[in-house]
């Protein structure tokens, strides 16, 4: 059944990654990301790597589901790889055609992968230890200082709760809509491209139509349950740092400190 | 020429956390020309068992046969047969009002017909049958929008868009579920009728065993994707214990009549054959008279 | 003074529009605190626009509605209004917010801004009157549609309303899970004393109420016990209602010549009274 599809890829743990503050590891996963792009040496991506391999292990998430969240990008990895090793100058070691392979290019490409590897692992690690929900909170608590200058972060938060809510919900439904209109004859699998687009039509507007009424509905249930935007709202769960997320701060921020001075030696 | 499942099993999401057993060698055969209620809790399997015989889900293991097809097809003639076979089946979905689309109520019953690629005049003979069948004037009706219409008239729209595909094989899931006494009652005095004048045979997915009860002339109760129990509704629900170990509820006239009896009416055992309020009042007089004329002649 | 006041309430959609349509005429009726007051009639009697007014999410076209004195025209008490009458609606999958069952039964209470650890009380409370402790943690889209309804009841009670409006709260439930809420709300009703408007269209369930409106075609057509109501079943029927099970038999019965009670209105008193008379009255 579709609806025991999750959203995200968050992976049930306990491990120290799990237990610390959604925005600790927000903020630090973006620091690690600039480190990433800053520092580009050789050493610095040794750094970089050791230190990703040892949040992999502290995740407890298995090296086979994380390292699967890259099989979707396997061709762009080698693809940038290719375009890398023919486009960059340098010594040739070998010539393909109009193309020229050097060496400078073997290595760069190499380390372009392995950042993009690393970028992706790092934010994978983020959304298997962070459930959904944690995440939302985190980014409501981060972006609420910017709601000065006009950026509607409890609005943001709400919208992602009410797509958490209701994406199983709407898959179940659609799910339901198809094998109806299946069972009245349509094909959604045969025919033409034009043919096949003009087959939706029946899955489409009974789903527009429901999701207007459940919108409508919704609206009233949270009128009349008080809701008035996020001005004067409190929250049952409140987020608080321990001393786990005081050990990651000041980690990730001695690590910057010690990749900047080797940068500028 | 019956619907056959032989030893149907089926699991949702194999091979997942989320794998779930819903049917459990499921052996069943309805004969042509009955109303048959599948009656069961929620998550006993019965929906599924639903999808199965309309051919929109395939077992695991076992097959489901249409007059003899095999719904499931291998080869390319295969294939052709289960097509056939599976067009004889009507399926109607609970909240089935939920899956119009088209602009007029003509249009959206015609979305059938022309799928299975009936000419045009052909289809608008099919619609003005089908809207006749579920109460609804074709002129009247025909060009106006299905979604002005009440819920209750949204459902017979819905009802007709199958109808008008001439199933041998109507299939309900929850036909009455959230409609008004009147909706229901009417509701289910079409289905009566059209097994009456079309002799179409009747499955219908339901736990209002009020509605099976008076409807269904078989019906299988499932648990845990087995058949727990088989039979004439009458045989099945005085089988109380069972009947509560599925989760389910004797029909109230049944308790009612049990109460009856428990509490010293003389009711006879012909009483089993009760399905209405009017037969049960009869039942109860005739009862009383045979008590008081014994207590006369005492 | 009555929790509950509609004077003269009229409530017409799309007035002065194409398809303007009346839903309540001239309604008036009051309900005192700590009733529970069910709500009968067909579709389309005004049965639902009437819930809708009881908290404010619909304004009176004309004639007046207020709660515990506040007239629900002023905008600046719609608030007020709102956390002494909750809702409950029809369709269990449309009124859940949250992805978490307890922090849905939260979302009420930090809409009005309640310090989080007596929110943290009061879910749990509420969680625990609707016997849904256990499921917490849990999905909404994982729960029947009982349990569902059980979880927006204990985000009405999050809030600490007075009085609960169950909008055809049952129309979409199976027969267990109707069971279920009507025996969760008569123990509200009774142990908390909570104010309850059931609207349903099931018979049985209007039987439990103290008090039965029947509404048609926005008119108040029957206020009066059940007992009372029920004794008029040929008027029920002629508006699309239809009566308890035990009732029809009792008309029936009582048609035939065996002499019954016309106020007869639960199963068990149609057991006790043929068995008891044993057939007295009948035939000869």
């Amino acid at each position: 059944m579709l609806s025991n599809i999750t959203i995200g890829q968050y992976f049930p743990g306990n491990s120290l990654l799990h237990r610390l503050d959604p925005r600790t590891k927000i903020v630090v996963l973006f620091a690690l990301i600039v480190a990433l792009f800053l520092f580009d040496r050789p050493a610095d991506y040794l750094v970089m790597s050791l230190l990703t391999l040892a949040f992999m292990l502290l995740s407890r998430v298995p090296l086979r589901t994380l390292l699967g969240s890259l099989k979707p990008l396997w061709w762009i990895l080698l693809f940038t790889f290719l375009i890398h090793l023919c486009s960059t100058p340098g010594e040739e070691f070998a010539h393909l055609w109009v193309f020229s392979l050097t060496f400078e290019g073997l290595a760069h490409g190499f380390f372009i992968c392995l950042r993009l590897v690393l970028l992706l692992l790092l934010s994978s690690l983020l959304t298997f230890t962070t459930s959904p929900l944690k995440l939302t909170d985190a980014l409501e608590a981060l972006l609420s200082p910017l709601k000065r200058i006009g950026v509607p972060a409890h609005e943001l938060a709400m919208m992602m709760t009410i797509a958490l809510r209701f994406v199983p919900t709407l898959i179940e439904e659609t799910d339901k809509i198809m094998k109806a209109q299946q069972a009245r004859g349509a094909d959604f699998v045969t025919g033409s491209i034009v043919r096949r687009l003009k087959n939706v039509v029946p899955i489409l507007v009974p789903l527009f139509i429901s999701v207007f009424r459940r919108a409508d509905d919704l609206a009233m249930a949270m009128e009349a349950r008080c809701y008035h935007g996020g001005e004067g709202r409190t929250q049952m769960k409140q987020l608080h740092f321990l001393p786990l997320d005081y050990l990651a701060w000041g980690g990730t921020a001695l690590l910057l400190a010690v990749l900047a001075a080797l940068w500028l030696l | 020429m019956a619907i056959e499942l032989q030893d149907v099993s089926f699991t949702y999401l194999p091979g997942t956390p989320y794998e779930r057993q819903a049917l459990r060698g499921i052996n069943l055969k309805i004969q042509e020309g009955s109303i048959t209620a599948l009656a069961g809790h929620t998550g006993s399997g019965k929906s599924t068992l639903l999808q199965h015989i309309g051919g929109l889900l395939h077992p695991d293991r076992g097959q489901v046969c249409i007059d003899g097809a095999d719904l499931a097809a291998h080869t390319k003639q295969e294939k052709r047969a289960a097509l056939a076979a599976c067009r004889k089946v009507g399926l109607v979905f609970q909240y089935a009002e939920h899956q119009l689309f088209e602009e007029s109520i003509y249009e959206d019953i015609a979305f059938g017909p022309r799928n299975f690629g009936l000419a045009e005049t052909d289809v608008e003979a099919r619609v003005r049958e089908a809207m006749a069948r579920v109460h609804l004037d074709y002129d009247a009706y025909r060009d106006r929008s299905p979604f002005q219409l009440s819920g209750g008239q949204m459902r017979r729209v819905a009802l007709a868009g199958v109808l008008a595909l001439h199933p041998a094989y109507l299939v309900l899931d929850e036909p009455t579920a959230g409609l008004d006494p009147r909706g229901r009652r009417e509701l289910l005095q079409m289905i009566r009728e059209l097994h009456a004048a079309e002799g179409t045979t009747i499955v219908f997915v339901s736990h209002n065993m009020e509605d099976v009860f008076a409807i269904a002339d078989e019906v299988v109760v499932l648990r845990q994707g087995m058949i727990l129990l088989q039979g004439a509704p009458a045989d099945v629900f005085a089988q109380g214990e069972q009947i509560a170990a599925a989760g389910l509820r004797q029909p109230e006239l049944m308790r009612l009549l049990s109460a009856l009896r428990a509490a010293g009416v003389p009711l006879s055992a012909e009483e089993t054959a009760v399905r209405t309020p009017a037969e049960a009042a009869q039942a109860i007089v005739c009862a009383l008279k045979e008590k008081g004329g014994r207590t006369h002649a005492q | 003074m009555a929790l509950i006041e509609i004077e003269h309430l009229s409530h017409v959609y799309h007035a002065g529009e194409e398809g303007e349509q009346t839903a309540l005429d001239d309604l008036s009726l009051s309900i005192e605190r700590g009733e529970f007051v069910a709500v009968l009639g067909s579709n389309g009697s005004g049965k639902s626009t009437l819930a809708k007014h009881l908290n404010a999410l619909l304004l009176p076209t004309s004639g007046a509605c207020r709660i515990d004195g506040i007239d629900t025209r002023e905008e600046a008490d719609v608030w007020r209004i709102r956390q002494k009458v909750g809702m409950v609606f029809q369709n269990p999958d449309n009124q859940l917010i949250a992805a978490v069952v307890e922090d849905d039964v939260a979302f009420g209470p930090e809409n009005l801004g309640v310090p989080s650890a007596e929110i943290r009380r009061r879910v749990d409370e509420a969680l625990k009157a609707v016997n849904m402790t256990e499921f917490r943690s849990y999905a909404p889209h994982l729960l029947s549609g009982g349990q569902k309804q059980r979880i927006a009841i204990a985000g009405t009670l999050a809030m600490q309303t007075e009085a609960i409006v169950f909008d055809e709260a049952t129309a979409m439930l199976d027969p267990e899970g109707r069971a279920e809420i009507l025996s969760i709300v008569q123990r509200l009703h009774e142990e908390q004393g909570i104010t309850v408007v059931y609207i349903t269209h099931f018979m049985e369930e209007a039987a439990a109420a103290d008090r039965i409106l029947v509404l048609d075609h926005g008119r108040l057509v029957m206020d009066a016990p059940p007992r009372e109501v029920f004794r008029h079943a040929r008027e029920l029927r002629a508006l699309g209602l239809e009566v308890p099970l035990a009732v029809e038999l009792r008309d029936r019965l009582r048609a035939a010549g065996v002499a019954l009670p016309e106020d007869l209105l639960t199963p068990a008193e149609l057991v006790a009274a043929l068995s008891g008379k044993g057939g007295a009255a009948s035939g000869d």
